[in-house]
């Protein structure tokens, strides 16, 4: 607590820092700072980008069609809705858009917070009409053009083949891809036909059932009881007998 | 004559009561650094208040959410007259990037009437601190209505 | 017919209503604006205790439905009325008090505590929770002080022997007031030094200033007490607030810095204004702009431990004949 207690009675004597904010202007903002948007109608070319990237969608258009094809476009921006984030400017393609710095957006009614702006955009020229002996003429003139050029400048173009100079290339081909398999690579698999198939099914389940019979005549010998008995009496003594064998050798 | 004497006081000594509807507590921060030392609203005869009763003028921040709705509107209907409604930010005005969410209910003036709106978001409090001073002297001017 | 003439100019202009509504604003004025300098911060007008006042009583009373309006309305009168009677005892005017008895000291006492009261039977007659907690909180408080301030009071009437009828101790402001103007004030006699520190410490509790405004948290318990007022009844209780701060500090100086008189009501009044606003900032502006606002418990242990020592070792020591 002490520290604050000396500290306290100094600021007594200091002067305050507080602001002289009403009682003069209101301070500057610093730089940089994103306040009030100012919006320049002249420059504004109607693309929407600042209406797509607005987060809290703040912008609103109105087109009015004029009578010589012309659009009337008005922007408003409404302030109540604005985030301050200045996508939109960086996203105008032709900066109509800054954020100022004046922060004071203070207001009683609505209309306070709307900026707005208005500009005509002119309509495209319209498309020339030209009758149908100009667009012959035109033609003409185009063809001579690249004739001319054809032949003065460039390679030679690629020569248009003929259906019968198609037709010849084609057969050309086939006999040098049969000429191919006859010389070279092993003979192709030799396509069987039904009753070679039937006929070699048939051969492997003759074999199938031969092999069925001459190893069903051979299983596993049974043996009988006796033959049971005296086998297992054998197999004990050499137990005995190792059992004792062992025994010995620990001893 | 004494009317006028209170009159002249409604302007001078307004209570502010502050309404989070849902803020993101931008606002919220920028409210309370009016009353530090350097911004300093107290010059101004303002003081914060923990109840709506003693309130004067009321500060809501926020768009209006479900949750707050019902409680927004009872503590407005506990803040005696005259009183005066300043809206904070811009998201009670429309809702700002919250516009359309199924969880917030309308603006502010769906519910009462909002006599002065500071925008930006958040607003600097040197716009905040103009916008009471404005809304001070709406209080003076309602006073005087209520006595007429 | 002019004895009741002085009387209402001493209940209604000095020292009763007005010059204490005067002084306490005054008082409230200048803790506010030594905080505000204390924190680097320009501060409020002077006057801006009375533009308050003057604000709540433009506004409309909303009583609450489990309200009960008698006592919404007549508590705080009450107290207010209590406040400024304790006024009419204290011996401000050449040495003399407006009303005078044997034992006023105890009624002082209990005229403090009667606007304590009636701030809490104000507060329940609300019916609001959060009133319920800042009256158990108010009711804390209460407790805390009158402890200690209890053994300051024993502590300075045994000082004050009254030499007449053989009495070891006097509870009359006069005889303090006499005594103190014979033998210089109180606060010089090294024994009754302790007594006076725990004074100090009485005082922002009594009023409820920062930092053991326990009863009137601000936003903790949405105001406590006051939660539920508006209009002229809190218009009264934040004057009675205001005027408490004049009292308490009066009072101070009534029982430790008294005897200091030119035999001009003016000057007298002056260097009591003086001595009250020197208090006001050593003990309410000061631990304001420095402490937090302290927990009830620690309140309690604060003055029942520490205060009520120092007033206990006092009252030894005068006891005992130092």
């Amino acid at each position: 607590m002490l520290p604050y207690l000396t500290k306290a009675l100094t600021n007594l004597v200091k002067k305050p820092v507080t602001e002289k904010f009403p009682a003069g202007d209101p301070p500057k903002a610093a730089e940089g700072y994103r306040g009030r948007i100012q919006y320049d109608p002249e420059k504004c070319i109607n693309c929407g980008m600042c209406m797509r990237v607005c987060a809290p969608q703040c912008m609103h258009r109105d087109i009015e069609k004029l009578e010589n094809g012309d659009q009337k476009i008005t922007f408003t921006f409404d302030l109540t809705s604005c985030t301050f984030c200045s996508m939109c400017a960086d996203f105008c393609a032709r900066h109509a858009i800054t954020l100022t710095d004046d922060y004071m957006i203070v207001g009683t009614q609505p209309e306070d917070f709307l900026v707005t702006g208005t500009f005509v955009k002119k309509a495209p020229p319209p498309k020339p009409k030209f009758t149908p002996e100009q667009i012959a003429a035109m033609k003409a003139k185009a063809e001579a053009a690249k004739a001319a050029k054809a032949a003065a400048g460039g390679a030679a173009p690629k020569p248009k083949l003929t259906p019968e100079e198609i037709a010849e290339r084609k057969a050309k081909a086939e006999a040098a891809k049969a000429a191919k398999a006859v010389a070279g690579g092993a003979a192709p698999k030799p396509k069987l036909s039904p009753e070679e198939i039937a006929e070699r099914k048939a051969k492997a389940e003759a074999a199938k059932a031969a092999k069925a019979v001459a190893g069903g005549a051979a299983p596993k010998p049974k043996l009988s009881p006796e033959e049971i008995a005296e086998r297992k009496a054998k197999a004990e003594a050499a137990k005995a007998a190792k059992a004792a064998a062992s025994q010995q050798g620990e001893s | 004559m004494f009317d006028k004497l209170i009159d002249n006081s409604m302007a001078k000594s307004p209570w502010i009561f502050h309404i989070n509807a849902g803020s993101c507590n931008g606002c919220d921060i920028e409210l309370v650094s009016v009353l530090t030392p350097r911004y300093d609203a107290e010059r101004l005869g303002f003081r914060l208040t923990g109840t709506p009763r003693q309130a004067d003028i009321v500060v809501v921040s926020g768009p209006i959410t479900l949750q707050t709705r019902d409680r927004l509107v009872r503590t407005l209907a506990q803040v005696p007259e005259p009183r005066v409604v300043v809206s904070l930010g811009s998201c009670p005005r429309s809702g700002n990037v919250f516009k359309g969410s199924y969880a917030i209910d309308g603006p502010l003036d769906k519910y009462t009437h909002v006599d002065v709106s500071v925008g930006g978001c958040t607003p600097k409090p040197e716009a905040i601190v103009a916008a009471l001073a404005q809304a001070a002297e709406i209080l003076r001017e309602k006073r005087k209505e209520m006595h007429k | 017919m002019t004895d009741l003439l002085f009387n209402l100019i001493y209940v209604l202009l000095f020292p009763g209503l007005l010059f204490c509504v005067v002084m306490g604003v005054l008082l409230a004025g200048l803790d506010r604006i030594w905080v505000a300098r204390m924190q680097r911060r320009v501060g409020p007008p002077l006057l801006q205790g009375w533009y308050d006042f003057l604000k709540c009583c433009g506004k409309e009373t909303i009583i609450p439905r489990h309200g009960k309006k008698a006592v919404y309305y007549g508590a705080p009168f009450l107290g207010f009325v209590a406040l400024i009677t304790i006024s009419l005892f204290l011996p401000v005017v050449n040495g003399q008090a407006a009303f005078s008895g044997t034992a006023d000291l105890v009624v002082v006492l209990y005229l403090l505590t009667l606007v304590s009261v009636c701030m809490i039977v104000g507060a329940s007659a609300t019916g609001s929770p959060f009133a319920g907690v800042g009256l158990s909180r108010e009711m804390v408080a209460m407790i805390s002080y009158e402890l200690p301030f209890v053994l300051v009071i024993l502590t300075v009437s045994r000082a004050v022997l009254s030499a007449g009828d053989g009495a070891s101790y006097t509870f009359s402001l006069q005889a303090i007031a006499d005594y103190q103007a014979a033998n210089g004030p109180l606060i010089t006699h090294w024994a009754l030094i302790p007594a006076a520190i725990a004074m100090l410490f009485v005082i922002p509790c009594e009023v409820g200033m920062h930092p053991f405004d326990v009863a009137e948290a601000e936003t903790e318990i949405c105001e406590g007490t006051l939660a539920e007022y508006s209009g002229p009844p809190l218009a009264l209780y934040r004057l009675t607030h205001m005027v408490k701060m004049f009292i308490m500090t009066a009072l101070f100086c009534v029982l430790f810095l008294g005897g200091i008189s030119t035999g001009f009501v003016v000057l007298d009044t002056l260097i009591l204004v003086v001595f009250c606003l020197v208090l006001t900032f050593l003990t309410m502006s000061l631990p304001h702009a420095v402490c937090a606002r302290f927990k009830t418990e620690q309140v309690f242990q604060f003055y029942w431990t520490v205060v009520a020592g120092l007033a206990a070792v006092s009252l030894i020591l005068v006891w005992l004949g130092f």
